[in-house]
């Protein structure tokens, strides 16, 4: 690998990064070079062997200095963890001045979308609140149901086992009707308690997975990658 | 060298070769080498967090008809640096007495040193 090929992949791999991050890396792993070839020792040989010896020595170095892609990874991941530690937050770089604008802009945009927005966001809270309401009204009306069919299984038992000494046969007919609608209770109700439990299971993973993604993405944004690592 | 040199540790290694005197990048990286295995890969984002922390600044100079960017310990580092080096005498006095350490816990037992 050349220099040029070493230093394109690597201002690449950290194009998400602030533009004076990129510029030092570069410019360090550059006069690195520059350096280190001119530590060479080339008395004694023609300008041609001198610089082939150079040529030679700058594949070697970069050889050794290894793939770029995994140099920018640890540039990333110094980074992440800076920012993480909120090292940046004094508003020096040029990237808390570009999500400064960007702010800026988020609040004229809201202002200028407020007749509109406003009423969408009026829209969507009702939604939301509707929703919201009819799976409680449903689940409601389930466990009403459930407890109507057991209190009425429960009278129909009772009133059957008054009516044996009188009609036989319809204190049978009762008491079967009775023990039916208790078990299709019982089993109803096993089957409500298991729903509403995995619902409410579903919603706290819901909830802790689009968590976990905003951090994530907030992090990605920033690091291009690296942050993604760190934060698993 | 097997040992893994930790992030902190490095961090102390690179203000004390800066204590000696301002330096640039190439020499930074040859005098660690020269101690303990480290690429240069390892050791640029070290140089930039410290800079990033206060612990040292960076002037350029014209050199050759181009830029050496030029490595000074602030003071801040120098508070840092003497922090490390007492946390370093420490832990390595624990290291030493747990690695050299060959005493022959029966016989400590039997002269009833310890439980």
């Amino acid at each position: 690998m050349t220099r040029m090929e070493f230093m394109k992949i690597l201002r690449n791999e950290l194009r998400k990064l602030p533009p004076e991050e990129i510029v030092a890396a570069t410019e360090f792993f550059e006069e690195y070079l520059d350096d280190a070839l001119e530590a060479l020792n080339v008395d004694g040989l023609t300008e041609e062997e001198a610089q082939n010896l150079r040529e030679e020595t700058e594949e070697r170095l970069i050889r050794e200095i290894g793939s770029p892609r995994a140099v920018a990874k640890q540039i990333r991941a110094e980074y992440a963890s800076r920012i993480l530690e909120g090292e940046e937050s004094g508003g020096k770089t040029k990237a808390s001045v570009g999500s400064r604008i960007s702010a800026v802009w988020w609040v004229i945009i809201g202002i200028c979308s407020a007749p509109v927005s406003i009423p969408v966001a009026i829209c969507i809270g009702c939604v939301a609140f509707g929703i919201i309401v009819t799976v409680l009204s449903i689940m409601i009306s389930i466990y009403s149901g459930i407890i109507g069919a057991a209190i009425g299984g429960i009278c129909a038992l009772v009133m059957g086992c008054l009516a044996i000494p009188t009609v036989l046969s319809t204190a049978a007919l009762l008491i079967g009707i009775g023990l039916i609608t208790l078990a299709l209770a019982a089993a109803a109700g096993v089957g409500a308690y298991i729903g509403t439990r995995e619902l409410i299971r579903w919603l706290a993973r819901l909830g802790r997975s689009i968590n976990e993604k905003r951090r994530l993405k907030k992090l990605n944004k920033m690091t291009g990658g690296a942050g993604y690592e760190t934060a698993q | 060298m097997g040992f893994k040199i930790e992030s902190s540790l490095l961090d102390a290694c690179a203000l004390a070769i800066l204590k000696r005197g301002d330096t640039y990048g190439y020499e930074i990286t040859q005098e660690m080498k020269g101690a303990i295995a480290v690429s240069e890969s390892t050791l640029y984002p070290v140089l930039r967090r410290l800079q990033k922390e206060g612990y040292c600044r960076t002037y350029d100079q014209p050199h050759q008809g181009r830029n050496r960017r030029y490595y000074t310990i602030t003071e801040k580092g120098e508070q840092k640096l003497a922090e490390y080096r007492a946390e370093w005498e420490t832990y390595r006095g624990a290291v030493e007495k747990l690695l050299y350490n060959e005493d022959d816990r029966r016989l400590a037992i039997e002269r009833g040193e310890t439980k």
